[in-house]
């Protein structure tokens, strides 16, 4: 994990040596160029990737967990869609905060947590029932696709920045203040899933058990969800739609130590903060090409690989 | 043991008083009211609808009551925090979820959650003891490393079971526990619960199977109508009036000949085909088991007789609604029953005559067939000679019936053919209209009444 923080540092269109790196922690005097570099773009980079991976690895534990599907990843109830609309509303017509700050990230927030109110209000919360839950959130997702088509018709000229941007990117303009606005919702949302993740383990069995064995499940999946759509989105509002991720590693950390959600969520997390790292190197060096598709080149053969190798056992 | 976390005293561990359940608010059974004791295994039984699982998911807590309370140790169910419920009360649903990708022992140290915080794994050495004692109670101990979808029907059972007493429960609700299993499997789970029970657990599980169900559970209540139509001990609920009420089906309730418990007969009343021919069945002590329901079946207009009234085959003649001519038990058959017997043997089409033994007080019967000029089949093995205890007589009246052309026939080529044949096709063992035949008839008819006469 350190070393790959420290390749991810390191590489980039002016690489840096291990003794400059060396001498930026212990304080020493170094070019101060290098030193913008490494501390005002390298390192949130780096820290973000950690980030974001950590927190759609966690998310989509939980969603697996709660929807008891193999096939559930942190976009599939509405995240994807209302952020895609939010961001390419404030793309389109170019909304500012007064001061020139982007909207964007805001407007994803403020999306995706939308489209998950309203699929959960769609499929109630009174008696969650999991298949609701999911057409809901298939046909909410259709209809706001829709709506985002057509407002990429309607403004044409803006649509390659739309499409950019649900490509999904850690590269600048990206940097401390976007870091510093994420990590609470990160923190958050992340320390409420670890600690309901003996609750998330027992839900596996299906709401019934849990509650023979002493949980309230509507609770602990109303409380999954709003931390696991938390940390969804406010990953699709900083860094747009990186696919994969929250999808496939939680898989892998379930072949890796097995299904009790306890023990795969910290690995989880790691994993996906280690993925991230490694993806946005390789997205850097091949000339800024977006993560997401990073992600999905290097996940998906491996995944395969521990599927097949799963099934050859 | 199971006594720990509450009063082992308890004299009820859950109770319902004017219970309504139902989903969505409307009632399915109404007017509930059950005491569930320490030590009683209950089977809660009724047809598909009835509300069963409803009223289980209720207890549990799962839903919410309709109408009236539900008390778990003098406290009100809706009182307790859930995890203070779970110490006392397990439910094991008819869907038990994905728990395949498990081991044995992670699935069952799951079991501790009501005792776990939020970042505990259930190894201290209270929760460590609880898992041994709980696998080794459901029998599960020797599976522990294996994933649970590795595991049989029964043995997955057995884990989930282990799991449940790994939360130290008083009160253990499980929904149709053995519906998925095979025999071996059912016989198992439910010695299992039994001796569960006999350990002081109180037990409620929806059962289908009612003879499972009278043979091992010490109380039954049965759902139906929207009420709890009975409640007591299997021999009390288990009638031929309430089972066909509730079910529709009409049954013979009879006696596990192994374990004397209530045992379920349903009467199949088949769309029987109509035939028009008329046949007479000699049997006894238990030689028309096959022959009477399959002619009957068979839509064969059937009589048999003459039988001792306690004999099996007139119990089962009775069953499969076949008319039967009997004389009291033990008595020697009068001469009026064989008037009426002779009687009936002029109008038939055919006597069978099934492999039963004769002896003094039944050979008036085959007497009767050797006067009466009937086609005859004989049906054989056992051969005569097995079982004849009339002195030889009941042999030479067959060798009469066999030079009168009598057909001898196993059961398997009897049914065979009598499936398939017309009444021109039965009669055809009539001996021909010729004067050896009649000859022989008519000697026949007289030595054995020399023979009873001497």
């Amino acid at each position: 994990m350190i070393l790959a923080a420290a390749l991810g540092v390191r590489y980039g269109t002016v690489p840096i040596s291990n003794q400059i790196l060396w001498h930026v922690i212990t304080g020493q005097r170094v070019d101060p160029a290098l030193r913008t570099i490494l501390l005002q773009m390298r390192l949130p980079r780096v820290l973000l990737a950690i980030g974001a991976g950590a927190g759609l690895a966690a998310s989509g534990v939980a969603w697996q967990g709660v929807l008891r599907n193999p096939l559930a990843d942190p976009y599939l109830i509405g995240v994807s869609a209302g952020g895609a609309l939010g961001a390419g509303i404030a793309i389109a017509f170019d909304l500012e905060w007064p001061g020139g700050v982007s909207a964007v990230p805001a407007c994803a927030f403020a999306g995706a947590l939308l489209a998950v109110g309203v699929v959960l209000a769609l499929a109630g919360t009174r008696q969650m029932r999991i298949e609701r839950l999911i057409l809901a959130g298939v046909a909410v997702g259709a209809f706001l696709s829709a709506c985002l088509a057509v407002l990429l018709v309607w403004k044409s000229n803006r649509m390659p920045a739309v499409y950019f941007w649900m490509m999904g990117s850690l590269a600048p303009p990206r940097g401390w203040p976007d870091l510093l606005r994420a990590a609470p919702y990160l923190g958050v949302g992340w320390g409420v899933l670890l600690l309901m993740s003996g609750p998330m383990n027992v839900l596996q069995l299906g709401p019934e058990r849990a509650h023979a064995l002493g949980i309230d499940p509507r609770r602990a999946q109303l409380a999954l969800i709003g931390a696991a759509t938390l940390l969804a989105s406010t990953v699709v509002a900083t860094c747009g739609m990186i696919g994969f991720v929250g999808l496939v590693v939680p898989h892998m950390a379930r072949m890796l130590v097995g299904p009790d959600l306890r023990r795969t969520l910290p690995v989880a997390t790691l994993a996906g903060a280690l993925l991230l790292i490694l993806a946005d190197l390789v997205a850097r060096l091949a000339g800024e090409i977006p993560v997401g598709v990073v992600t999905a080149f290097l996940g998906a053969p491996f995944f395969l690989f521990l599927v097949l190798r799963e099934r050859s056992a | 043991m199971t006594g720990e976390s509450f009063p082992a005293d308890a004299a009820c561990l859950l109770s319902t008083r004017s219970l309504a359940v139902g989903r969505a608010g409307s009632p399915v059974v109404r007017d509930i009211d059950f005491d569930l004791a320490p030590g009683e295994f209950v089977g809660l039984i009724g047809p598909n609808g009835a509300g069963k699982s409803t009223f289980l998911a209720t207890l549990a807590g799962v839903l919410e009551p309709v109408r009236g309370r539900v008390f778990l140790l003098d406290r009100e169910l809706s009182g307790y925090r859930p995890r203070a419920r779970a110490r006392i009360l397990t439910y094991l649903p008819q869907n038990p979820g994905e728990d395949d990708a498990f081991t044995v022992a992670q699935l069952v140290a799951i079991g501790r959650s009501p005792y776990l915080g939020p970042f505990s794994f259930g190894t201290s050495r209270s929760d460590v003891r609880a898992i041994e004692m709980a696998l080794e109670r459901a029998g599960a101990s020797a599976w522990v490393d294996r994933p649970v979808g590795t595991l049989s029907g029964g043995q997955r059972q057995r884990v989930r079971i282990a799991m449940a007493l790994a939360q130290e429960p008083g009160v253990l609700l499980a929904d149709e526990p053995t519906s998925a299993l095979d025999l071996g499997g059912q016989l198992d789970l439910m010695l299992l619960l039994a001796e569960l029970a006999r350990q002081g657990l109180g037990i409620l599980a929806v059962l289908h199977d009612l003879n499972l169900a009278a043979q091992f559970c010490t109380r039954l209540v049965l759902f139906f109508d929207g009420r709890v139509q009975a409640d007591g001990p299997p021999a009390a609920v288990l009638s031929e009036e309430s089972v066909a009420q509730a079910y529709g089906v009409a049954v013979r309730v009879a006696h596990h000949p192994l374990s004397g418990a209530p045992y379920l007969l349903p009467r199949i009343a088949l769309n029987r085909p109509s035939r028009t021919s008329r046949i007479h069945l000699v049997a006894g002590g238990g030689s028309g088991r096959r022959l009477i329901p399959k002619l009957a079946d068979m839509g064969y207009d059937l009589s048999v007789g003459i039988l001792d009234a306690m004999d099996s085959d007139q119990q089962l003649a009775a069953d499969c609604r076949v008319p039967t001519l009997t004389e009291a038990p033990f008595a020697p058959i009068s001469e009026a029953s064989i008037q009426r017997l002779g009687g009936i043997l002029d109008t038939v089409d055919a006597v069978v005559v099934a492999p039963c033994p004769f002896g003094p007080g039944n050979l008036p019967n085959l007497e009767a067939v050797v006067r009466a000029r009937v086609p005859v089949y004989l049906v054989d093995p056992p051969g005569i000679a097995e079982r004849d205890f009339s002195g030889g007589r009941a042999t030479v009246l067959y060798e009469e019936l066999l030079c009168n052309g009598a057909r001898l026939l196993s059961e398997d080529e009897l049914l065979a053919r009598f499936q398939v044949a017309t009444t021109r096709q039965l009669r055809e063992v009539l001996p021909a209209e010729g004067t050896s035949a009649s000859g022989a008839s008519s000697r026949s008819s007289m030595e054995p009444e020399n023979r009873t006469g001497g």
